[in-house]
């Protein structure tokens, strides 16, 4: 998977039922271009594409800065939920967004109110800064888990560390926790109600 | 007190966590599925 000079990056596969799609981000911001998300749905073998891309999405809200990355699926409730990031991973605006679609391929509809998980603001001696790139998984308790990365406090440019809230789906958006990383001890989500 | 700190040490480490979920290592963009009764984190390097 090739698009010219501009760069393949971040590649993830969308399960629905029997099709998998290949779903990638051409790497426009590191050519001062507009990034996107690209789809093509692959044979069974998930080794050829056999469609061609199809856009899915590409960065126009102010927060991500002109950045999108790091894309994951979720199927729930009978409608595709993407979750990206935006602005930049060695930044503290870095943060985690959501799409929704009624179909894999689209069209996808941005959640106004974007980034659903971002920096707190303002920040405390335990916040986490820049959290993102996530990927979401349903536990066997029936939960949705956000795993995603951030840099400790005044951290940035050190180590990204790999942290767990909750999503939930109770509203016409997912939303993580209070909208900012967890900083205290939190209920196991094999516990939560 | 040493028992009232070990039953709290056992509630917490059995119905809560904290982050880092990890530890300390650097772990960025984790992929992460869950497969045979078990979570399995994928990062990036380099």
């Amino acid at each position: 998977m090739t698009n010219g000079s501009e760069g393949v990056i971040d590649a993830t596969v969308l399960r629905d039922g029997n099709n998998n799609y290949i779903v990638y981000k051409v790497d426009g911001n590191a050519h001062g271009h507009p990034t996107e998300f690209w789809a093509a749905l692959l044979d069974p073998t998930g080794m050829n594409v056999r469609s061609s891309p199809v856009l899915l999405m590409k960065n126009d809200q102010a927060w991500e800065r002109g950045i999108i990355e790091g894309q994951w699926f979720v199927k729930e409730n009978g409608k595709y939920y993407l979750f990206y990031s935006g602005c930049g991973y060695a930044n503290d605006c870095y943060a985690v967004g959501v799409a929704m679609a009624s179909s894999p391929l689209g069209p996808y509809t941005k959640n106004p109110s974007n980034p659903i998980l971002r920096t707190r603001s303002p920040m405390t001696s335990a916040s986490w800064e820049g959290p993102g790139h996530c990927s979401v998984v349903k536990s066997p308790e029936g939960k949705w888990l956000m795993f995603y990365h951030a840099w400790p406090h005044g951290g940035i440019g050190t180590k990204r560390l790999m942290l767990l809230d909750e999503v939930k789906f109770t509203g016409t958006w997912p939303t993580v926790n209070d909208g900012s990383p967890s900083e205290n001890m939190m209920p196991d989500p094999k516990m939560m109600d | 007190m040493h028992k009232v700190f070990l039953v709290l040490l056992l509630w917490t480490s059995v119905y809560s966590y904290i982050n880092p979920v990890q530890g300390q290592q650097d772990s960025p963009d984790p992929g992460v599925l869950y497969y045979d009764e078990a979570y399995y984190a994928v990062t990036t390097g380099g």
